[in-house]
């Protein structure tokens, strides 16, 4: 039916409310656009869209553990990102070549001497970038890595040495950051604990010895006390014989050669030599005994410093069992699925009685 | 058309609130259920500690949690429970020897049956004041007032355990005083009455006690062969008591049909496992057995060295005087 087929009234009427409706819509369409708008203008600012960037490059061993698109980090904070991880030709001295952006103004803060450190981020193998903040190198004169004129980059640090600049062009390669990098908290741990197992029986072994030796020791001086109290009236007797032997015309002199006081020395500095050695070999080992056992407390430190810094790791798979715990306790209860979860009903409690065997 | 059109998007929404409904029931459970009272948790904790302790053995133990058990469903006014704890309490309070304080409290268990009218538990009690009473001589008299009193209304117990465990027990009652005939028959239905509720552990020590009966005859040939059945029974239920018990008896058996090293064998192992069950009762006459053997195959060394351990389990088998009696007890 047609519009002029209606009465005046009802025509009347009927552009009212199209005038009403084209109100609305004209409303909810200026709504929208503010609100993408405004989505926009908040993600262009999140993701620093209008913001100068300032490209760099590292080489790292391996890209276990980083991803494009993770956040690079400065000073602890999220300043950039990776654009490009990948890998280098074969034959190259670096395995993995990772190329990030920065973005302004904290591009600012890195120089010639800034470096690349990449580090764990958790026991799940994950790694992250941090930039170190440059201009600090007391052994080298550092330059900023950009220079930008009327808040645009324009010039690229192309020579460390002496500080030259060449202008940014479409062609240029970022600039080469060099890295430290650290391998995942799961390959250290597994690195450490590979370094403890093979010490471990080192170190047993040494206690044992160790034990032995004092044992052997013990034995030594428990024979020697007793030698001791035998020789005591040997001793004596001796005294007696040598007092015997002094004096002018007394047996010592017809009996003992002259160079008997030359041998005596002889034996007394060679057993002193012999002891010496002794010492220093016992010195020795307790030097390296102590080493070990410094090792090991350097390894106990580290696995609690570990522990320490993922604490909350334990209290997260804490919650994550309760709340398992919990959804398995509400399929229990669902109407559908508990004849799933059916238990044998307990047994009635009833008096323990058996039967008498004669 | 335009109608066509509407019943069609009707459909839809129906169709979509239908499903939207099943999915809505579907992940509908039930609330979880309201958590059980601290006390209730004690006692029922108490319960299951002091039966695991039992099963272990652990007597003192044992003694203690079924007091602690007992306490526990008193404060709750749970009479039933309590009674069932008494019971046990009783039970392992026998095991080592506190026959007084078993009696005692096997006694008040069965008055709170009584009061509550359960029968089947009230037997129960009875079955086992029975038993501590035949195996006590000095009880011989309460033993014979009880057991007539429960033949006279045996006929009303309809459980087939309970009916196995009452015959084997009246069987047992009789083959200690030597009527062989009644003491047959009552073991014959016993084991009837095991076989009808299932009961493979009745049936083993019902087999057992047909071998001893064979022994008390002097029917060695027999008692051999019933100690063989028996021996397969006990271990076909993992029961180590009865396993040697069984070994024992075969080694008996063997003895009196002239068959020494025989004998000297399966004594040798029954000992040893009665040693490690800690079971003097039983360890004390397979240990004689065993001299008895040794010495008939002229091993006087050897039979030396078992009487020197007799002596011993003899002395360690003999009851504490008063005042190293164990003070404890409800």
């Amino acid at each position: 039916m047609g519009l002029q087929d209606l009465t005046p009234q009802l025509r009347t009427r009927l552009s009212r409310i199209e005038r009403v409706v084209g109100v609305f819509v004209t409303f909810a369409t200026i709504l929208l656009l503010a609100g993408f708008g405004y989505y926009l203008i908040h993600t262009a600012q999140r993701k620093g869209w209008f913001l100068n960037k300032a490209p760099y490059f590292t080489y790292v061993q391996s890209a276990e553990g980083l991803r494009v698109g993770e956040p690079v980090k400065l000073m602890g904070f999220d300043v950039g990102w990776i654009t490009l991880i990948t890998a280098e030709a074969p034959g190259m001295m670096y395995n993995v070549y990772i190329e990030f952006v920065i973005l302004e103004p904290f591009y600012g803060y890195i120089w010639s001497d800034s470096r690349v450190k990449v580090t764990a981020a958790d026991f799940l193998g994950n790694r992250y970038l941090e930039v170190t903040k440059g201009g600090s190198d007391l052994t080298r004169q550092p330059y900023p890595t950009y220079r930008e004129t009327d808040g645009v980059l324009t010039h690229v640090l192309i020579r460390d040495s002496d500080g030259e600049f060449e202008e940014i062009t479409r062609d240029r390669a970022p600039y080469w950051l060099e890295s430290d990098e650290s391998p995942a908290l799961t390959a250290r741990l597994e690195a450490l604990a590979n370094q403890a197992e093979q010490a471990l029986p080192q170190i047993l072994s040494l206690t044992n010895q160790l034990a032995a030796a004092l044992e052997n020791a013990a034995s030594a001086t428990d024979r020697l006390d007793t030698l001791l109290t035998d020789a005591r009236p040997v001793v004596t007797n001796l005294a007696v014989i040598t007092k015997q032997l002094q004096g002018p015309g007394a047996l010592g002199e017809w009996l003992l050669p002259t160079n008997i006081h030359q041998q005596l020395e002889n034996t007394l500095t060679a057993s002193a030599q012999t002891l010496s050695t002794t010492q220093t070999n016992i010195d020795m080992l307790s030097r390296q005994i102590s080493m070990s056992l410094e090792n090991v407390a350097m390894l106990t430190s580290n696995l609690n410093a570990q522990v320490q810094a993922n604490s909350m790791i334990l209290s997260d798979i804490s919650e994550l069992v309760i709340n398992a715990d919990e959804l398995i306790q509400g399929l229990r209860r669902n109407w559908l699925l508990r004849g799933a979860f059916r238990d044998e009903p307990d047994p009635p409690q009833q008096g323990i009685l058996n039967p008498t065997l004669r | 058309m335009n109608a066509a059109r509407s019943i069609q998007a009707g459909t839809r929404t129906a169709l979509a609130g239908l499903g939207l409904l099943l999915l809505l029931a579907g992940c509908r459970s039930a609330p979880p259920p309201p958590p059980t009272p601290a006390p209730v948790q004690r006692a029922t904790r108490a319960m299951d500690q002091a039966a695991r302790l039992t099963e272990q053995r652990n007597w003192p133990a044992a003694i203690r949690q079924w007091e602690a058990a007992v306490s526990h469903h008193r404060l709750l006014n749970d009479r039933q429970n309590e009674a069932i704890a008494l019971h046990n309490l009783a039970q392992a309070q026998r095991a080592i020897g506190r026959q007084a304080e078993a009696l005692e409290h096997l006694e008040e268990a069965s008055r709170i049956n009584r009061q509550l009218g359960d029968n089947a538990e009230w037997w129960r009690n009875q079955i086992a004041l029975m038993q501590i009473e035949i195996a006590a001589p000095e009880l011989a008299n309460a033993a014979a007032t009880r057991s007539e009193q429960l033949r006279a209304i045996f006929p009303q117990v309809t459980d087939p355990n309970l009916r196995g465990m009452f015959l084997n027990e009246l069987a047992v009652w009789h083959l200690e005083r030597g009527e062989f005939q009644p003491a047959s028959a009552a073991l014959d239905e016993a084991g009837q009455a095991f076989a009808n509720a299932g009961n493979q552990h009745g049936i083993a020590v019902v087999t057992g006690n047909q071998a001893r009966l064979h022994e008390a005859q002097s029917n060695w040939r027999e008692a051999l062969r019933t100690w063989q059945m028996a021996l397969a029974r006990f271990e076909n239920e993992v029961d180590l008591l009865g396993i040697a018990a069984a070994l024992a008896g075969h080694g008996r058996a063997l003895l009196a049909l002239g068959d020494f090293p025989a004998a000297e064998n399966y004594l040798r192992r029954a000992v040893f496992n009665l040693r490690a069950l800690d079971v003097p009762e039983r360890l004390i006459p397979a240990l004689e057995a065993l001299i008895q053997s040794l010495e008939a195959q002229e091993k006087f060394p050897e039979a030396e060295k078992v009487r020197a351990e007799l002596q011993q389990e003899r002395e360690r088998a003999r009851p504490p005087s008063a005042d190293q009696q164990d003070p404890g007890g409800t």
